[in-house]
């Protein structure tokens, strides 16, 4: 089968003209061209669409799910110890309440004794205030000291 | 010296699309005047007068749009636009005649003619007649015969616009010159016998 075939069907065929497209064509084509472009720019976020692929869709729509989560939870903490925080404060503020604490004076006796003095005469008793004393990081002075010396052998020979 | 106008009607069309995508509308009208005769008659005889115009803004205006279908490698745009035209005119044909078969195998012509009409045609009784004719051939064989017959374009090109392949093309073209010749024999015969020498 190819065009050259002289068939009476094909040159009957051949009668039928087409006309010419019409001149307003032109205008109306090159009016929707114009139409087109003016719909670009910020119309775009109107009416304009975007194609991600399913994956990278998922996987958005998974971190957003999370990023909720995360800001819900944290908002829910900030909110209780703010209520907390109020609670304090309004009990500070408006319901003010007297409340007797005990206080302790802790005292620290130190007995020193003199080894050479009479016996009567070293039973004094100093009494120092805990402000006077000076801090030994909890550590306490001790009642008596007795310092003995000890020589080892080998210093016996010098 | 080469005028702006000249060196862009001598442009290919792959420049001149890419150009009329960015918004430069010369080289758009130069694309629409180097495809309109073709998109236009091909619409006109696979529809009717009105649609083809429609047909043909469609087609070249959907070009910017759909820039990225069109691939070179495949085939020309020439080929490109006659698919496009194909698909805007089964839309239509969808449209205004609903889910019909699209290749009837029926041998039943749609289109009679009373044979008392059989007379001399004159050249606007026998284009309307063929045009009639034509219409009436299921849709994809009129598509095959269209392109074949008035487009001139070889099996191969025809099977890669129409999306099958080159035997169906055939068979499509068997049929519809088989319906045509039996609806339109007694006019032809006519009009050769009464061609003036």
């Amino acid at each position: 089968m190819n065009h050259h075939d002289k068939d009476p069907l094909d040159e009957f065929l051949g009668q039928w003209k087409v006309p010419d497209p019409p001149p307003h064509l032109k205008n109306a084509v090159s009016k929707g061209y114009r139409r087109k472009f003016a719909q670009r720019g910020w119309r775009w976020f109107l009416h304009g669409s975007l194609r991600i692929p399913v994956p990278f869709a998922l996987a958005g729509l998974a971190a957003a799910v999370l990023l909720a989560f995360v800001i819900e939870r944290n908002e829910h903490t900030v909110q209780s110890h703010a209520q907390a925080l109020v609670e304090v404060q309004g009990r500070r503020a408006g319901e003010i309440q007297k409340v007797e604490v005990p206080v302790y004076h802790d005292r620290v006796v130190v007995r020193i004794r003199y080894r050479d003095r009479p016996r009567n005469a070293a039973s004094m008793v100093a009494t120092v205030q805990p402000q006077a004393q000076p801090s030994a990081g909890g550590y306490q002075f001790v009642a008596a000291l007795n310092a003995r010396i000890i020589r080892k052998d080998h210093e016996d020979h010098d | 010296m080469l005028t702006p106008d000249h060196s862009i009607a001598e442009d290919t069309d792959e420049h001149l699309l890419y150009q009329a995508q960015q918004g430069n509308e010369d080289c758009f009208l130069v694309l629409f005047e180097r495809h309109r005769n073709i998109v236009f008659r091909l619409a006109y005889r696979l529809t009717d007068e009105h649609a083809a115009e429609d047909i043909t803004q469609d087609c070249l205006l959907g070009l910017i749009d759909r820039a990225s279908h069109f691939d070179p490698a495949k085939g020309s745009l020439r080929t490109y636009l006659y698919g496009a035209v194909r698909n805007l005119a089964r839309k239509h044909y969808w449209l205004h005649h609903g889910d019909v078969e699209l290749d009837d195998e029926s041998e039943d012509p749609l289109f009679a003619v009373e044979p008392a009409a059989a007379r001399l045609l004159l050249q606007q009784e026998a284009s309307e007649l063929i045009r009639q004719a034509i219409a009436a051939l299921p849709l994809a064989q009129r598509e095959a015969l269209v392109l074949f017959q008035y487009e001139e374009l070889p099996l191969d090109e025809i099977a890669k616009i129409l999306a099958v392949d080159a035997g169906t093309v055939k068979s499509r073209l068997h049929r519809a010159r088989k319906r045509l010749r039996k609806t339109l024999t007694p006019y032809f015969e006519r009009s050769i016998i009464h061609e003036p020498s």
